[in-house]
């Protein structure tokens, strides 16, 4: 399969330069009047001034803690994670703290649930792979901490600048952005059951045992199984204003800072972008901003937001104390490019769009029906080892293709209509699913 | 593993001491310290909370009210004898999931302290391990109007095991440091830790418990599980308290 971007890349991005993305440690997005990143979305760090975070590695690659070095922006210092040790308690201190650490290692997903590298096994069962948690808190006595980070490395990110060209490998920076600017606005929400759907699929690439009945205890609370499991209750959860400590988080990968946009951050808005940012984002940089490396990053967010707790002293009609309120929780999934399209293709073969008879079917042409049809046929079909044709296939694009299939799955997902170039790229990519997998075209 | 202290962790274990050591040689008080230590909480009517948050795949209990000889009470004079009525229920947080709970008043504006204890229990795939959380009454004291309370985090045995497996004091161990900790409450063991914090932190090889408060009003504990996961843990052990709230002026 030969797609016609194959070296527009090189053309447009002439400022980028080849190697490795190192170093990339004072990085922050927020321009003088705080305004979010398209990747950013609301939590509350409540009474507890603290929030609750997971990363789950689904890449093959090993993620290591950074120690940045200290800086500013806008004049603000951003605080970062240090030793505290002044025991003068009139001292009065603002920092930013971990109290039970983070993880200094994230391990990458084995080799061999990925069909593209060496090593795959097909048969492998992966027992190992798990989210890292952690904690952080504030402490603002000094001066309310506005904004902080936190940075770890993905080493080794696999990438090439063309069709046929050759792989190369470079770190790229994984950001953790927390900004306390309490903002304006309501809780929205919306993206999360997709996103924790599409990510159950990246799960299931990595051969991690999702077994709805019995789900192990890690991903029952990091896909919120429970929480889901009541549309209404949940979406009133999550629109549901805590007390205190509206914030801001996101998470995504740092551009190469040989590009433009890197090399102009507190004027360009050098921002990664989201499809959607209420209660759930994928954040990615566009082939264009952020270097050929962070473009192959992938980094989902999906938050389950805490619950303010009732007065212990308050009775309910039932004669019960007040409830237990709850802290946020954050939950990140860092993926390669290619396995997050591939997720978001399953989860919408599994959806209702695909299916004949709903309003959504009924908005779509003829010809993307079936091959929306046709490729939920295909996964279902051949399982694990169809999306594991559809995950070489994607990979075997350039980023700017991979990202134009992105933008038609999240088009189809939407409902809206697609350009006659998308819905040919569509059937071009069924095609060659379809022979990647020996299947005959269907009539 | 984490039993065994690395040059690393004695080196930092003589930092850690020398600072304590310092600043309690080197300061002036004008009035004694009380026989109390840990984190200082003062809380006003409305506004104190105790969050608990479970960050391991196992289900993290309270066992307080077959504890003895007392469950945590509450010191304020009026007819609500046990505000943490909520936490004396036995309860069950969930695998990486937390419990807030908040006090609260009817609108008067007295002060409130505690006394007694939590235990919280972890039942592990073969081991139940067990830790304290003590609450300590002080009363008014000195330049002070009302009372407050010490809270602080204290080891048990691992049960039914009967071998101690805490790491020691000011070592890195589990990947974060493990600050001075408190004898159990009501322990008729000597190794009191006089200091006040602002965090206390116990480790063992299987799993971290982390005692905070950020703000002297709100008190946090993170319960996380090692799983011989590589961490990062920074030396936190910083007092911060407003010097108006603190009995006496020794406590440091």
């Amino acid at each position: 399969m030969k797609y016609k971007l194959t070296c527009r890349t090189l053309l447009i991005i002439p400022v980028l330069l080849a190697g490795a993305a190192s170093g990339q440690t004072s990085y922050y997005p927020y321009d003088q009047l705080n305004k979010p990143t398209p990747a950013d979305l609301m939590v509350y760090g409540g009474r507890a001034k603290s929030v609750m975070v997971q990363v789950l590695n689904l890449t093959p690659y090993t993620i290591r803690f950074t120690t940045p070095a200290p800086y500013n922006v806008n004049g603000v210092a951003v605080s970062h994670l240090g030793d505290v040790t002044n025991r003068n308690r009139e001292t009065e201190k603002s920092f930013l703290f971990a109290p039970v650490g983070v993880p200094r290692v994230m391990a990458p997903v084995p080799v061999q649930t990925f069909p593209d590298l060496p090593g795959f096994d097909a048969n492998y069962v992966n027992s190992s792979t798990r989210p890292y948690s952690m904690v952080f808190a504030w402490d603002d006595r000094n001066a309310f901490v506005k904004q902080s980070s936190v940075f770890w490395t993905i080493e080794g990110v696999r990438y090439y600048k063309c069709n046929g060209c050759p792989t190369l490998t470079a770190d790229v920076p994984l950001g953790l952005f927390m900004s306390r600017i309490a903002p304006e606005g309501s809780l929205r929400t919306g993206f999360l059951p997709v996103l924790v759907d599409v990510v159950k699929e990246a799960a299931t690439f990595a051969k991690i045992a999702i077994n709805p009945l019995n789900p192990l205890s890690w991903v029952k609370a990091f896909m919120g199984i429970k929480e889901l499991a009541d549309d209404a209750a949940f979406a009133q959860r999550q629109q549901q204003s805590d007390e205190e400590g509206k914030m801001y988080m996101s998470a995504y990968a740092i551009p190469d800072i040989a590009t433009t946009c890197y090399a102009n951050i507190s004027t360009s808005g050098c921002v990664p972008s989201a499809h959607y940012n209420d209660d759930a984002a994928d954040a990615q940089w566009g082939y264009a901003l952020g270097g050929y490396a962070a473009q192959e990053i992938m980094v989902t967010t999906h938050i389950i937001r805490g619950k303010r707790a009732e007065q212990s002293w308050v009775e309910n009609i039932d004669g019960r104390r007040g409830s237990l309120g709850e802290l946020g929780m954050v939950m990140i999934t860092v993926m390669r490019s290619q396995d997050y399209v591939a997720a978001f293709a399953a989860h919408l073969a599994n959806t209702p769009l695909a299916r004949a008879g709903t309003p959504e079917n009924l908005r779509l042409t003829p010809d993307v029906r079936a091959n929306v049809q046709q490729l939920r046929h295909l996964l279902e079909k051949h399982g694990l080892s169809g999306a594991d044709a559809l995950r070489v296939i994607l990979g075997r694009l350039d980023t700017a293709e991979r990202q134009h299939v992105s933008s038609i799955l999240h088009t189809l997902r939407s409902g809206g209509a697609l350009t006659n170039a998308e819905r040919q790229y569509l059937h071009r990519l069924i095609v060659d699913l379809r022979h990647a997998l020996n299947e005959k075209e269907e009539a | 593993m984490f039993a065994n202290a690395t040059w690393k962790s004695a080196a930092a274990t003589a930092v850690l001491l020398g600072i304590m050591g310092g600043v309690q040689t080197g300061s002036a008080c004008t009035y004694p310290d009380v026989r109390a230590g840990g984190i200082w909480l003062y809380p006003t009517a409305t506004h104190f909370s105790m969050t608990i948050v479970n960050l391991t795949p196992y289900d993290l209990t309270s066992v307080t009210r077959s504890m003895t000889p007392n469950p945590v009470k509450v010191y304020n004079g009026d007819t609500y004898p046990y505000p943490f009525q909520n936490l004396l229920d036995p309860i069950r947080i969930a695998p990486y999931r937390s419990a807030l709970w908040k006090s609260g008043y009817s609108g008067a504006a007295l002060p409130q302290s505690y006394d007694g204890r939590l235990r919280f229990s972890l039942a592990m795939s073969t081991l139940t391990h067990s830790f304290e959380v003590g609450f300590a009454k002080q009363s008014g004291h000195f330049t002070m109007g009302r009372d407050g309370t010490w809270i602080n985090l204290a080891q048990t045995k691992v049960e039914p095991a009967t071998n101690d497996v805490w790491c020691a004091a000011s070592t890195f161990c589990g990947g974060v440091w493990s600050t001075p900790w408190m004898a159990p409450v009501h322990s008729t063991l000597t190794t009191w830790n006089y200091n006040m914090h602002n965090l206390m932190t116990l480790t063992s090889p299987e799993f971290v418990v982390s005692l905070y408060s950020p703000d002297n009003l709100n008190i946090v504990l993170v319960v996380r599980e090692t799983n011989n996961d590589d961490y990062h843990g920074n030396l936190l052990d910083w007092v911060d308290n407003g010097g108006s709230t603190v009995p006496g002026d020794c406590n440091r």
